[in-house]
């Protein structure tokens, strides 16, 4: 487990609720526009948690989290899709790209979840998005 | 006033929809086996009702450390009497075996009850968590 650190992260449980109407049909949507970080944290793990069951023949929608616009650096990613959408409560998980520190945000910076104009609608579903940041102590900005 | 060694506090608020579970009766998962990748205790449950509930129902709510059959860490109950009124603060209980490690997991569990006709509610998990390392 992770050792305890006096300057270790502690972690923050971001939830978004995504309903059905205006993203999970083939549509370039924003669940949140540059919203700003004023801290510095690090994206650690991307999930959603069904509250709606998905139908939709081959229903499949990504989601973008990026740093800064809806053209921003993609942070992490997620992709609903008709199977793991078919039971409430079930999480899946996404993935965060630690590559060239894309996952890291400055007390600057902003925060953007865009679906792209792709993908195969859903006719019904819906989801909490569960964000996990990690941050460091740090003075107010 | 902070102390280093002291801990800090998530709150992520989950939806809880009529449909499946407040005007349903079977028993359903909010959340089956989130990976928490950090250790934490679980410190307060609440509930906030969003959509007002419109006929007399009882669901309980079981926080579990692990799978649906998880040891309960937590727990609360939905009465009309706090789903009726938009924005009331409904407490629940911590048991005293709430603290998880990093490679535990959260389920958030409605066991069989009566149900309500309508009825929404955001779930407030308080986790209190010291500063660690990363996993």
């Amino acid at each position: 487990m992770p050792r305890l650190a006096p300057f270790g992260y502690s972690r923050n449980i971001v939830s978004f609720t995504v309903p059905f109407t205006g993203y999970l049909t083939v549509v370039a949507a924003n669940v949140c526009l540059s919203k700003s970080v004023p801290f510095a944290c690090e994206l650690e793990r991307v999930e959603v948690v069904t509250t709606t069951v998905g139908t939709g023949s081959g229903a499949t929608r990504a989601i973008n989290i990026r740093n800064g616009i809806a053209t921003g650096t993609i942070a992490g990613t997620v992709t609903v899709t008709l199977t793991n959408q078919g039971t409430l409560g079930v999480v899946t998980a996404g993935t965060v790209t630690t590559a060239a520190n894309a996952n890291r945000f400055g007390a600057g910076d902003t925060l953007t979840i865009e679906f792209p104009n792709a993908g195969t609608a859903f006719t019904a579903g819906g989801f909490d998005l569960l964000l996990t940041f990690r941050d460091k102590n740090q003075s107010p900005v | 006033m902070g102390r280093p060694t002291s801990y800090s506090r998530t709150i992520p608020p989950l939806t809880i929809r009529s449909v499946g579970y407040l005007a349903a009766t079977g028993a359903a998962n909010l959340v089956l086996s989130k990976t928490l990748g950090f250790a934490c205790e679980l410190e307060r449950v609440e509930a906030v009702t969003r959509v007002v509930a419109t006929t007399a129902g009882s669901r309980v709510i079981n926080i579990r450390n692990g799978t649906a059959t998880g040891t309960i860490v937590g727990t609360i109950t939905l009465a009309i009497a706090t789903q009726g009124v938009l924005g009331v603060v409904n407490a629940g209980t911590v048991t005293a075996n709430n603290y998880s490690t990093d490679s535990d997991t959260l389920t958030v569990e409605f066991p069989t009850g009566t149900a309500f006709t309508a009825g929404g509610v955001e779930l407030l998990l308080t986790f209190r968590d010291r500063n660690q390392l990363a996993v």
